[in-house]
């Protein structure tokens, strides 16, 4: 199954994966609705794309009231059925790393990363693969921190 | 495992299936308004009603709603007869009466060639269809039972109890987001949420001050999920950033006495 994996170090804050994650799902180029926000530190000069880690236990999944978040086992990717959401937004704050998202215009309204159905964009136009989508080896988790040759599992 | 044959097309359903169920599996539109995945069907509004014939019955058929009756192997069903079109277009007539300046029932209503209702329409009337979404989603799905019905017949109207501000309400406003004609009303600022009458606290951001939720749908889901009282002290974008500082630490370690980042990557 392919995960996508995120490098930090290799980001250059060009938001090409934000526009074109945003263009995927709303055939407009605008930062909000991107799924994928990258967050700049200037006193590292370093940034940090942020998406959905599509968890084993998501606590989202957990704390929706009518079910609406599942999980697609193929995919390994946590998904919202829109014809189950009543937009009580319980899920946004539920989300321990903020990756559920508001959209601005309809209230109540929720997005998240759903790995575009198995090409995600993102990974497709990053011209530095800080973000790709790959195998993972067999020990992985969904979560993992890899730190050399080693593998430690995360959550 | 039944099957039926809907529009000349043999679907295999699962027992207990409604035919709303297989026609939604199978991508066959039947137009509904007071259906919601999330909560039991009901079957008030009649608009997915479907014609309905039977190899087993002697030459008759029948209209029933989509939304409830249960599928039996060999049953047979036309979506788009002309009887059904004229069926929907009827009690589309009747909402329109009801909801004169609707958008959202005006627009179906064209898709059935009514412009303008053939009854009397209501003068000084809201956008309510009484499908009653509102009532169940706070019912079955939050569990709150805040709202519910009052009156019968021509007076029945969606109510808070006793019509005062309901004390159940957590102001979620799933009943304002399920309402197909847009009819509850949410006023909203960035510390307060006036709904059903009822002035609700919102929880502000520790960091940035921005809301999403009000006090009393926190507390609901602090209990109803055991989690620590200030799990949603910090909103969406601040937790983001608190990932971010992790994270940019993480990949900015260095290997005592090495030059060279290490690779971390997080998944």
């Amino acid at each position: 199954m392919k995960q996508l994996v995120i490098k930090p170090q290799l980001c250059t804050n060009c938001h090409i994966c934000e526009l074109a994650c945003s263009f995927k799902h709303s055939s407009e180029f605008s930062l909000a609705h991107s799924r994928v926000r990258t967050i700049y530190h200037p006193e590292d000069d370093l940034t940090v794309p942020e998406i959905c880690l599509q968890c084993v236990d998501a606590a989202c999944m957990k704390s929706c009231p009518s079910k609406a978040i599942y999980v697609d086992d193929d995919l390994g990717c946590v998904l919202v059925n829109y014809s189950r959401c009543v937009g009580c937004l319980s899920c946004v704050g539920a989300c321990p790393f903020g990756n559920m998202l508001q959209d601005a215009g309809k209230v109540g309204h929720v997005f998240k990363c759903d790995l575009c159905g198995g090409d995600p964009v993102c990974a497709r136009f990053c011209p530095t693969g800080a973000l790709t989508y790959v195998e993972i080896g067999p020990l992985a988790g969904r979560q993992q921190i890899v730190l050399e040759e080693e593998e430690v599992k995360v959550g | 495992m039944p099957e039926i044959i809907v529009d000349g097309r043999r679907l295999r359903c699962d027992e207990g299936e409604t035919i709303l169920d297989v026609c939604g599996r199978n991508k066959i539109k039947v137009p509904t308004l007071c259906y919601h995945e999330a909560v039991e069907s009901w079957g008030g509004c009649r608009l997915c009603m479907v014609e309905i014939s039977h190899p087993k019955w002697p030459g008759w058929k029948d209209w029933v709603t989509a939304c409830l009756y249960p599928v039996r192997d060999g049953l047979v069903v036309g979506t788009g007869t002309p009887r059904v079109r004229r069926l929907r277009a009827t009690v589309l007539d009747l909402l329109l009466a009801r909801c004169p300046n609707s958008d959202v029932i005006r627009s179906l209503a064209a898709e059935y060639g009514i412009e303008e209702t053939s009854y009397q329409p209501r003068e000084d009337g809201d956008n309510c269809i009484l499908c009653g979404l509102c009532v169940r989603v706070c019912a079955e799905v939050i569990g709150a039972n805040a709202i519910g019905t009052a009156g019968r017949g021509t007076s029945k109207e969606i109510s808070e109890p006793l019509k005062e501000p309901p004390a159940d309400c957590i102001g979620c406003a799933a009943c304002a987001y399920v309402c197909p004609t847009n009819v509850i009303m949410v006023l909203q600022s960035r510390t307060q949420r006036i709904i059903w009458d009822r002035s609700f606290d919102m929880v502000v951001c520790k960091q940035c001050g921005k809301s999403h939720i009000t006090v009393a749908q926190r507390d609901w889901l602090v209990k109803r999920n055991d989690l620590p009282a200030d799990y949603y002290d910090l909103c969406d974008e601040c937790k983001r950033k608190v990932v971010a500082n992790t994270q940019k630490n993480l990949a900015s370690m260095k290997y005592p006495g090495e030059d060279d980042l290490f690779d971390i990557d997080y998944i």
